[in-house]
């Protein structure tokens, strides 16, 4: 049984992953600010982290360290709008395991988090 | 006395009224918020259920929810994803009325609601409905027109070209990424029969495609737009170049580089330096003034690290 | 005594007419700017720099770097010698370095960063008694078409970079254009690179939030209670025009701020009241200008809707 974290400023984001993530066999925790994000990253051993900010592992505030205190685990998907090749890339450089460019396909997105 | 009532009921009233205010539309924002994620999720679970869709689920849907909060929620779902799962939405929009409520709030209203209805039209997936719609309000103020053509554009995609060649404006820069982006969703664009099209317009999407699929095959026509010196495209295929980091040096570039305005010239080296092109290619452009805050620049840029 | 509550009357309603219209104005011009949202991608080759000059945190350059437009960077001018303990943490953080910088005078250091996540972020060390030059500087630094100028400790609001590059990008493609704030902070984003002559200035709503300390609190306290002694000593009508146009000019200032932070707003709304009555009357003695010069049409544009500014733009061809 997969355990996901799904954080988002949005609750509208939020309902969407969780909608899609339903019924995966997977434990889901939702998460809105980045303190609980980090709080409960360092409380517990999750398999996957969903998330839509691509500014926190970008303002020097350490997030990877904070998400992974320990092993390689969570792995994180990071969703956005931005097609920019430098964001990207840079994203990848801080650690993250795949960047998923909005919209999304439900379908795809399931089939990943099954895997 | 009566001094001090006046002077300390003002004071005290308007931070009473405008904390309950505040209080007030905070709760109401609060409210319709998890209102609308709940319709969200219902939404995702109607269209991600393995079992056919029956038309009495949806109508339990239409059901609970007020048609503000329906109308947002489906329009964040079409905008968040794609795939077999749009015509599951399709089938929801129909049922719930959307686009029928946004067909009326476009003819009841003027002005940015026509155009924001207009707009929420446009992102709404397969509604063939909006096309006769949409058609009637092409020659009116500009943002309604444009968001009309929009809407024309993702009811028949195939048409496209012809929707755009009607426009009588010149599209600005915001208006030509919206469309690229809309005709993405509704299919594939071939960028190549823009680029070579009379329609300036048409021209200045396929420049735009260029740019965001970062297509290096379109190399040779960028150049030769470079040769029209006076067309306002020349300049954004220059940048276009840079974004491909194509050549900038070449006889075409050079001739209009020479023709810019000062500013334009300093505006394009300050963006080819941040695209990382080397002063060599640089100082082709420049005259030798210019050349040397260039290489000051360019040198900062290459992080020369000083150790001091 | 008359003469003076008259006088106090017509004041007060004409400020209560102003107001109303600038609320109506506004309304239109927030509604055209809501039809204006892109996704955070890039608008063609329309880049924005964002800087803060001397702020007391480093809380303004942080919000600058949430910004989500790509094409976006964010430069922070400091004297380190001085703030050292504030702003020496920021070049590790940010694993910052020192480079070239012979062709910026007076400056002491520029500092970019190696790692490709922070290579949107810029430091300049630049001695306070040369702050005179800090836009000179900034803009001989940025790397972006438009650069956004805030001094002190002005936090910008979320996504205002998308905002800003979706309202220039909307206007006829390479318009020199000039945003500047209605309310509060005369904040202006102005190209980098264009002649001063040029521009064409748009006032659009944009919201800048304003970080001031208690002192700020209470000096716009007493504004408030002077404006309110003064012309509720005369007359009940005269208070109740007053208890009016309070109430509809706050209205204006709680529209402007941030809906996130529901209590912490007071010290900012009264300071937006008392920014904007000055701002208010600053701007309604150029109302009935006629004057034709590009100097002065930042003024007159304030009065016009967006849309027909744009459209009295495309008539002229440009």
């Amino acid at each position: 049984m997969k355990s996901i974290i799904i954080h988002s400023s949005k609750g509208e984001f939020r309902a969407l992953l969780r909608g899609v993530a339903a019924n995966c066999s997977t434990t889901i925790c939702e998460v809105s600010t980045r303190e609980e994000l980090f709080s409960l990253c360092e409380a517990n051993r999750f398999d996957m982290l969903l998330t839509d900010d691509i500014r926190m592992f970008m303002n020097g505030s350490q997030a990877m360290q904070r998400i992974r205190p320990a092993t390689m685990r969570p792995q994180v998907f990071v969703f956005a709008h931005d097609l920019s090749e430098d964001t990207i890339v840079a994203l990848l450089e801080m650690g993250v395991n795949q960047f998923i460019t909005l919209p999304l396909s439900p379908t795809r997105l399931r089939r990943k988090l099954t895997k | 006395m009566s001094l001090f009532i006046y002077s300390l009921l003002p004071l005290v009233a308007t931070p009473c009224i405008v904390l309950v205010a505040q209080t007030a539309v905070h709760l109401h924002n609060r409210r319709s918020d998890a209102l609308r994620a709940k319709c969200i999720g219902d939404i995702i679970s109607l269209i991600c259920a393995p079992h056919e869709l029956h038309d009495s689920d949806i109508e339990h849907l239409h059901r609970r929810y007020p048609y503000s909060v329906l109308r947002d929620a489906t329009l964040f779902v079409a905008d968040n994803i794609y795939g077999d799962e749009l015509y599951r939405l399709a089938s929801i929009i129909e049922i719930c009325g959307v686009d029928y409520h946004l067909i009326r709030t476009l003819q009841r209203h003027h002005g940015t609601r026509r155009a924001k209805a207009l707009k929420h039209l446009s992102h709404l997936p397969l509604t063939p409905a909006i096309f006769e719609v949409a058609e009637g309000h092409i020659d009116e103020e500009r943002h309604i027109s444009f968001y009309a053509t929009a809407a024309l554009i993702a009811s028949r995609p195939e048409h496209a070209v012809r929707y755009i060649t009607r426009l009588r404006y010149d599209l600005s820069l915001y208006e030509a990424a919206w469309l690229v982006e809309l005709m993405r969703r509704r299919g594939s664009i071939a960028y190549t029969p823009l680029l070579n099209s009379e329609n300036r317009n048409l021209q200045l999407l396929g420049i735009y495609v260029v740019a965001s699929l970062t297509a290096v095959d379109a190399e040779p026509t960028l150049q030769h737009l470079l040769s029209d010196t006076e067309s306002h495209l020349a300049l954004h295929s220059l940048y276009t170049l840079c974004a491909l980091r194509g050549n900038i040096t070449s006889g075409n570039a050079k001739r209009l580089f020479e023709v810019l305005e000062p500013h334009h010239r300093k505006a394009f080296i300050r963006h080819a330096v941040q695209s990382c092109y080397s002063s060599l290619a640089c100082s082709a452009l420049l005259d030798s003034d210019e050349q040397t805050s260039l290489l000051n620049r360019i040198n900062s840029y290459k992080c020369r690290i000083v150790c001091n | 005594m008359q003469l003076i509550s008259t006088t106090l009357l017509l004041t007060s309603v004409l400020l209560l007419l102003c107001a109303i219209r600038f609320l109506w104005l506004w309304h239109r011009a927030w509604r055209y700017e809501s039809l204006l949202s892109c996704n955070n991608d890039n608008i063609g080759h329309y880049g924005i720099t964002m800087v803060t000059a001397y702020p007391t945190t480093l809380q303004p350059l942080l919000a600058m770097i949430e910004e989500r437009y790509p094409r976006s960077e964010a430069i922070l001018l400091c004297d380190m010698q001085r703030d050292i303990e504030r702003f020496g943490d920021a070049i590790r953080r940010f694993h910052l370095v020192r480079v070239n910088h012979d062709h910026l005078e007076g400056v002491r250091a520029l500092y970019r960063s190696r790692q490709r996540a922070y290579r949107r972020i810029v430091v300049i060390d630049l001695p306070r008694e040369e702050h005179l030059r800090s836009k000179e500087i900034a803009r001989e630094v940025a790397s972006y078409g438009y650069i956004l100028y805030t001094e002190g400790d002005t936090t910008i609001e979320p996504d205002t970079a998308t905002r800003c590059i979706g309202i220039i990008a909307s206007y006829p493609i390479d318009t020199p254009l000039s945003l500047m704030s209605l309310v509060g902070e005369a904040v202006e984003v102005r190209m980098t690179d264009a002649h001063r002559a040029e521009q064409h200035t748009v006032a659009h709503p944009l919201a800048w939030s304003q970080k001031r300390h208690f002192g700020a609190l209470l000096s716009a306290a007493l504004t408030a209670s002077l404006i309110v002694v003064a012309g509720g000593a005369f007359c009940h009508y005269t208070l109740m025009l007053y208890l009016a146009t309070i109430a509809i000019m706050l209205y204006i200032s709680c529209r402007i701020t941030s809906k996130k932070n529901l209590f912490v707003r007071l010290d900012t709304i009264l300071l937006n009241f008392c920014r904007f009555i000055v701002d208010f009357i600053k701007r309604f003695c150029y109302l009935y200008k006629r004057e034709s010069s590009i100097q002065h049409k930042r003024a007159v544009m304030l009065w016009r809707h967006p849309k027909s500014s744009f459209l009295r733009n495309n008539r002229r061809g440009l």
